[in-house]
């Protein structure tokens, strides 16, 4: 049979755009990025509520593994072993609330305030950034940071626990370096923002031994009662 | 002159490839319709030819509103929340596969 087709530049131009249509077409399926955006809404929510179950569910399951590992730890050792790791767990507290002394690496921070922009919000913010970074002692102008001290704004100045700090403000924490400082110094971090303040300037140095004195306020427990 | 369609697919192929425009990602439903919509229109042109029946007019206005249509139907259902682009993959598939029936039976009689 034959085919006789008058041609015409119309046919020659639908063709070339049904090309150049299918040429982007199958690119673009190429290119897209594990297709979630060509989803509609409903699809990709539920999709994420799906997600979100799963992620419950694995979570109810962690915890519950680690209460199941703690008793296992406890029911299954002898008494003299239980006893030596509550010791040790004792000391890690008495380090961490400030009542005995201790001594290990860290940083020491120096923060410069010229214009007495800081008040103790700041300072308690960094203190919390160290904290939350691994450090388990903090001294703030030779004075032990314990469990009862608070920062004060007082007239001329900041106070720890009532007793006045002089600048510039020596914070000296006992950590591991290198977490300590990279929480510090991260972009959005404590340390870039205190720095945005006219006149701030905090100076970050590792340290190999820092000295932590015991705090002078010891925790006092009149109302609180171990809870069973 | 059946080679001179041909030439303007390939022409258009080559374009598509060369130009590299990338279609925005919340676009390519559109224009998966869209291309649909045309591969309809083409092979109901084909049928069309075989059938003697060929009238270029109306081929490239169908060409032209079906694919603009489609696509238009995909985004006013997405904007009412009716899922149309289903309806518009359907319709057009199922005439597809008629006109490749059709074409079948007329290239083989």
């Amino acid at each position: 049979m034959t085919l006789r087709v008058r041609p015409t530049w119309g046919l020659f131009i639908t063709f070339a755009i049904l090309g150049f249509l299918l040429a982007t077409q199958l690119r673009v399926q190429d290119g897209l990025p594990g297709d979630l955006e060509a989803r509609s809404l409903e699809e990709l929510t539920a999709l994420v509520g799906h997600l979100n179950q799963e992620t419950d569910r694995l979570q109810e399951e962690w915890a519950d593994l680690s209460l199941r590992l703690m008793s296992g730890r406890y029911t299954g050792e002898s008494d003299v072993s239980m006893i030596a790791e509550q010791k040790r767990m004792l000391e890690e507290l008495r380090v961490v609330t400030g009542v005995v002394p201790a001594q290990g690496p860290g940083v020491r921070l120096t923060v410069h305030d010229v214009n007495g922009e800081l008040e103790a919000y700041d300072l308690t913010q960094l203190i919390n950034e160290l904290r939350s970074a691994g450090g388990e002692a903090v001294v703030v102008n030779g004075l032990r940071a314990g469990l009862r001290t608070a920062f004060g704004n007082a007239s001329d100045g900041m106070t720890l626990s009532g007793v006045p700090l002089t600048l510039p403000y020596t914070i000296e924490v006992v950590g591991s370096p290198s977490d300590l400082i990279s929480s510090l110094v991260m972009a959005g971090g404590v340390v870039p923002s205190l720095e945005q303040r006219p006149g701030v300037k905090v100076e970050i140095q590792s340290v190999d031994s820092v000295s932590a004195p015991p705090a002078q306020t010891n925790p006092r427990f009149i109302y609180a009662a171990k809870a069973e | 002159m059946i080679y001179f369609p041909l030439i303007g697919l390939l022409l258009g192929v080559l374009g598509g490839y060369l130009i590299r425009y990338d279609v925005p990602p919340e676009y390519a439903r559109y224009l998966s319709i869209a291309v649909l919509a045309a591969l309809d229109s083409t092979l109901g042109g084909v049928r069309a030819l075989l059938e003697r029946t060929f009238n270029d007019r109306l081929f490239i206005t169908g060409f032209l509103s079906n694919t603009i249509l489609a696509a238009l139907i995909t985004f006013f259902g997405d904007r009412l929340g009716v899922n149309l682009y289903l309806a518009a993959v359907i319709a057009f598939g199922v005439r597809l596969f008629q006109n490749l029936a059709i074409i079948r039976r007329l290239v083989f009689k």
